[in-house]
Parts: structure tokens; sequence; C-alpha cells
């Protein structure tokens, strides 16, 4: 429910006026609402980076979801994608060990343009990052990065990960470019591991650590003081 | 000038001399996602196959790619 007021109106609003500060020094995330096993909010810059329910998710995605460009390079239920496995999706994610976000532009509220998913391993500290931006009007806009540096941040700061894994396909071009361009460490290939119509594919795991993000983070926050003491 | 930097010229529609030596993904801002995908085909196109998991991984600046492009060509040899 708490999902739905933000999405859909004046709630919404108010979360974000309230949240006339960055969270916690964030570069990322201007606004934070997680319940956990309800749903968690995350809101930056240009998104509201959300867990929803299946009935709560617009038209829009279901074609990009069913579209096989989209689908090239992301791990999904084989078969076309409607109500009924979405629903199976989304109650997979319990939003406390796992989540399913949905990214929402914040001028656009009515539909959801991608979705980053987060599996922690409470044990070891560390998290699984999945990211699928299938609306292509949001194509090569920083879409991913945006949405996916909030979940990263949201995962080292609030929920205290160690380190945060990820995995690119070895054709996928535009992704193996933004796990570089956002800092991602290359730590393995793990050669012929996905089977495709093509053929089997290598796929290359990335992690990022949460000391290094933490130090990104203070630099940023002191480049920011500097400039704001500079400028007075 | 390099091999590295000649393919990237061309892959991004620039001269080479607006290649600089360490350029790297963000690093070098005309580095973006769209002209990677285009370096990404010319690499292959030059390999003459599809690249490992490895090579693709591998091409994040001037000095990796260089690094991909001599060692195929020593494979090949």
């Amino acid at each position: 429910m708490l999902a739905m007021g933000l999405a859909s109106g004046e709630s919404g609003a108010r979360f974000f006026k309230a949240a006339k500060m960055r969270i916690r020094n964030s570069p990322y995330i201007i606004a934070l609402r997680h319940t956990p096993d309800e749903s968690c909010e995350i809101g930056t810059d240009r998104f509201l980076v959300q867990t929803l329910t299946a009935e709560q998710l617009s038209n829009d995605v279901f074609e990009w979801l069913n579209d096989k460009d989209v689908r090239r390079f992301v791990s999904l239920p084989p078969g076309e994608i409607g109500t009924v496995e979405a629903t199976k999706l989304i109650q997979n994610h319990d939003n406390n060990r796992s989540f399913l976000f949905w990214v929402t532009p914040q001028d656009e509220r009515d539909r959801q343009i991608g979705f980053v998913q987060l599996q922690i391993n409470p044990i070891h500290q560390i998290a699984a990052v999945g990211i699928c931006m299938g609306d292509q009007g949001w194509k090569d806009k920083g879409a991913v990065s945006e949405a996916r540096s909030a979940v990263n941040d949201f995962a080292f700061r609030k929920l205290s990960i160690q380190k945060l894994t990820a995995t690119c396909q070895q054709g996928d071009a535009e992704g193996l470019w933004s796990m570089h361009s956002e800092g991602w460490v290359r730590e393995g290939v793990l050669r012929e591991h996905f089977a495709t119509p093509n053929g089997r594919i290598d796929i290359i795991q990335y992690a990022l650590f949460r000391d290094d993000w933490i130090r990104k983070i203070d630099d940023w926050a002191a480049k920011r003081d500097a400039k704001e003491g500079g400028s007075e | 000038m390099t091999k590295a930097q000649d393919l990237i010229a061309e892959a991004f529609e620039i001269p080479v001399s607006e290649v600089p030596e360490n350029a790297a993904i963000g690093r070098f801002e005309a580095w973006t996602a769209p002209r990677h995908a285009r370096l990404f085909e010319m690499v292959e196109r030059t390999l003459g196959r599809g690249m490992t998991g490895a090579e693709a991984s591998a091409i994040h600046s001037i000095k990796t790619l260089q690094v991909v492009l001599d060692d195929a060509e020593g494979t090949e040899t």
C-alpha cells in the first residue's frame, strides 16, 4: 500500500519534499523507506526504485519483459511473462533478504522502465545485484547506473553488506561498459557457463567492496563540502 | 600511434589525435556505452571471430585493448 501511495501522487510528493537532505551523505539516494518483510522504496534524483505487487505494475512492463532484445542478456523464466508469472517472480522476494525493485521515473509515476534485483546471503554478508533496463526510451541516459548505484548504496550502508557481486554475459557490450564505468572489479570469468540458443557462453563475475564504496562516498562528500565552503 | 588507438578513433568517429594515450572508460568522456558497443564489433571484425569473456571484459582502456589485440595476434601466429 505504501508503494502504491508513493507511486501515485500526494504522499509520494511528501516523501520527496521531506527528504531535502540526501540520505547519510549519499550521492545516489535522496530518500529511503524500508519496512522489512513488507516493502522498500529508494528515491534517486530521477527515479523511485521500489518494490511493488504484480497488480501495481503497468502494462508497459509486460511489453519490455517479453521483448526478445531486452531478454537477450537477462536471466528470466522462459516463456511469456504475464501477471501470473510476474506474481510468482515478485513473491520469490521477501523484501528482507531478497528484493525486486521496479524503477519508476519520478515524473512518470504510472509506469516502470526496468528492475533491479538484490539477493542477500546474510551468513557471509554478501549480495548479488542484477539489473534490467527494459524501456528503450531510457537507453544510454544513465538509468542503469543511477538505479543500480542507489541499490548498491542501500545494500552497503543500510544493510551492512560487505561485498556485492554482479555478472555480465560475454556479448553484452553495453552491460560490460556499465560495470567498468561504475567501478566494478572483474573477479573472474566463468567459462561456457550459460546455455543460449547460440551455444554456451562465458559469464564475467564482478565485485564491489564496502570499504571501497565508503571511500568513494567520503570523497564525494569531501568534494561537495569543499565546493559548498568555497561558494560561501 | 597504436592499433588500439586507431580502432578507438574509428569506432568513436573522432580523429586519432583526440584519443588520449591513457583513454579508459570513466576517464575519457567520449567513451560512451553506444561507442563501446561499436568498438566491440570492430574488435571482433579485426580478430575475425567473437571475443571470449576474458577478452570482452578486458576492453576498458586503451592499454588493455592493446593487450587483447597483441595476445590475439600472438595466438594466431
